[in-house]
């Protein structure tokens, strides 16, 4: 009788959580709709670039929330993204567009030649093999300053799709957002499928997951090359979107930045990335405002700490398990 | 190439492999009771050189008392990111305690940049000006003192941990704290002794660099990332491999820059990272607590 109640009790519980979800979902693209009235051009700007960054930022969720595995190269791929696109409108006359499938393919590439080591180590090894792969290829794009213009960087155009122009702030709004969310929700996909099963027990316990049959290597491998794609495929966006890019943007600090972004925002969730890329887009801006830029570096530092310390599983997890609770209590009462 | 230049490279490699092994005897201490990697330690070391520069330069303070005065500082910034942060972070992933001393890494640059305002400056030159020349090979006193000081701390450090009782209590907690706990040691003492010495030494070896570059928050990077990758190359739960690794990184970059210029020294350093640990036999890349 126990059994027969809960079961009636999840199957009604199952329609509200459908429905809500449903409510959040009107809601959000409500809001995407509603920002371009609301915003000044500069705030959809940045929009723009939280939504490129937060891309960016799922590979990473993908590959370390996930799958467990530390990268400090994924600055890295976004810069590979982000200079094939420059490059190639700069030297070879390319149209964005064109540029995509390129860096996309490059990226598939180094991703699958790096994430080879991943075959056969892991964990501090692993991220230091990224390490590596990052101080050359930002040595590269320093050195190579004939293609890349060294440590001025390149300007590149934005980008224009059948006649579309996407330096309009507005077009580049809808069109970052739609990407985003496609992104987004390929992410979520990603972790609900027997693949992302797979990726939680190679992070969880390498022994497990061997045991029953996971292809831990292979796991490790995959992720690190869809990370990989994400990133790049953020990076051919965000040259097109900024305008200007330079080796700074790739380096080393700017790794650590967007593993520092998505482990406040929360590493196991893709609304963790969002969270994480509007922090890194939008804090500085404000302190910026405020006229206390310098205060910006101590506050970050210190926030990051006390995350991992108060709040280990980042800002979203733990807001929403806040707002669960709320609706649990409220439930409660009626 | 004659016999004079071979020296003098191996001797310049030397000297800055000395100084990586300097950054690096502290972060392999610290991994050794908290099994922690330590992103803040080229930081900490940092403030110990600032710390003394600032006193000497602008308060008067002799030389000696303000090195001594930033080492006191250091060890105790050490000792606080430990109580503070780092024995607080419920380790819930990977890398979670590399991220806390990555943040603790950042607040200490942050207020470093923004008390001694983000210029660079000229350190002491600490007998980098005595110069001498022995079989055609030119030294200063500065490069010995780096090499001495390397074989003194490596020394009193044997000493300490396998001839007193403290290196009993250190190696005891390195191996498991909880059965160290049990037998009356006092963990905490243990683990604030060596996040405090290993603050120290990392001030010292701060110091030492600040004498050879220009001092500004950022100076320590560089050297911190070669220490890591001695550590991580040659295993973090180890010690005579990744200090050899250490130095040897130091003679590697002297021979490379000889060779190829100044400009392939990144390059060859993480060539030879990504080589030896593609290629190395996987026993060679066990760590020894994942030994059957």
């Amino acid at each position: 009788m126990v059994n027969m109640q809960s079961i009636v009790r999840s199957d009604v519980r199952g329609g509200p959580e459908k429905l809500r979800r449903m409510a959040w979902v009107t809601v959000g693209c409500l809001v995407v709709f509603a920002l371009p009235f609301i915003l000044e051009n500069y705030w959809l700007y940045l929009v723009g670039v939280t939504a490129i960054y937060a891309i960016a930022g799922l590979g990473l969720v993908t590959l370390f929330g996930f799958t467990g595995q530390l990268s400090l190269a994924h600055a890295s791929f976004f810069g590979i993204g982000a200079y094939v696109s420059a490059i190639g409108g700069v030297h070879y006359g390319l149209p964005g567009i064109v540029t995509l499938p390129i860096a996309f393919a490059i990226c598939l590439a180094a991703g699958a030649f790096v994430g080879i080591f991943a075959l056969r180590i892991s964990g501090l090894r692993f991220a230091l093999i990224t390490l590596s792969f990052g101080e050359l290829f930002y040595w590269a794009s320093v050195r190579w300053s004939d293609l890349t213009g060294g440590e001025q960087g390149l300007y590149a155009e934005s980008l224009s799709v059948m006649g579309i122009d996407f330096g309009d702030p507005i077009n580049a709004y809808f069109l970052f957002a739609a990407l985003g969310l496609l992104a987004t929700a390929l992410c979520f996909r990603l972790r609900d499928s027997s693949f992302g099963r797979a990726m939680a027990a190679t992070r969880d316990s390498e022994l497990a997951a061997k045991s029953s049959g996971v292809p831990v290597a292979r796991t490790r491998y995959i992720a690190f090359i869809i990370g990989a794609l994400f990133s790049g495929v953020a990076g051919w966006l965000f040259s097109g979107h900024v305008g200007a890019i330079s080796p700074n943007f790739f380096d080393m600090f700017a790794s650590l930045n967007m593993l520092v972004a998505v482990i406040i925002g929360g590493v196991k969730t893709p609304l963790g990335a969002w969270v994480g890329a509007a922090y890194l887009v939008f804090v500085p801006e404000f302190f910026g405002m405020a006229g206390a830029s310098n205060l910006y570096p101590i506050l970050s530092g210190a926030l990051l700490v006390l995350i991992i310390l108060v709040v280990p599983a980042g800002v979203v997890p733990t807001l929403g398990q806040a707002l669960r609770q709320l609706g649990a209590t409220r439930g409660d009462k009626q | 190439m004659t016999l004079d230049t071979a020296l003098q490279l191996t001797i310049g490699g030397l000297v800055s492999g000395s100084l990586y092994g300097l950054v690096l005897i502290g972060i392999l201490l610290i991994y050794r009771v908290s099994r922690v990697v330590n992103f803040a330690h080229g930081q900490i070391g940092m403030v110990a050189a600032m710390c003394a520069f600032f006193l000497a330069r602008h308060f008067g303070v002799p030389i000696a008392v303000a090195l001594g005065l930033g080492l006191t500082v250091a060890a105790l910034v050490s000792y606080l990111v430990d109580i503070l942060v780092i024995s607080r972070v419920t380790k819930i992933g990977p890398g979670f305690d590399l991220i806390a001393t990555l943040g603790v890494m950042m607040f200490l640059t942050a207020i470093v940049e923004l008390v001694a305002s983000p210029k660079s400056f000229k350190f002491f030159s600490l007998g980098a000006q005595i110069e001498f020349t022995v079989l055609g090979v030119y030294f200063n006193a500065n490069d010995l003192a780096v090499i001495v000081t390397l074989a003194v701390v490596l020394g009193l450090l044997a000493l300490v941990l396998n001839k007193t009782g403290l290196g009993l209590s250190i190696r005891a907690v390195a191996i498991n704290p909880e059965i160290a706990r049990t037998t009356g040691i006092n963990v905490q003492a243990v683990r604030a002794i060596v996040w405090a010495a290993a603050g120290a030494i990392a001030g010292v070896a701060a110091i030492l660099i600040a004498s050879k570059v220009t001092l500004n928050a950022f100076y320590m990077t560089p050297f911190l990332v070669k220490a890591f990758v001695a550590g991580i190359v040659g295993g973090l739960d180890r010690f005579v491999r990744p200090m050899a690794i250490a130095v040897g990184l130091g003679l590697l970059e002297s021979w490379v820059v000889y060779w190829l210029g100044a400009d392939a020294r990144i390059p060859a350093v993480f060539l030879l990272i990504i080589v030896l640990l593609g290629v190395l036999p996987s026993k060679y890349l066990q760590d020894l607590e994942q030994r059957p």
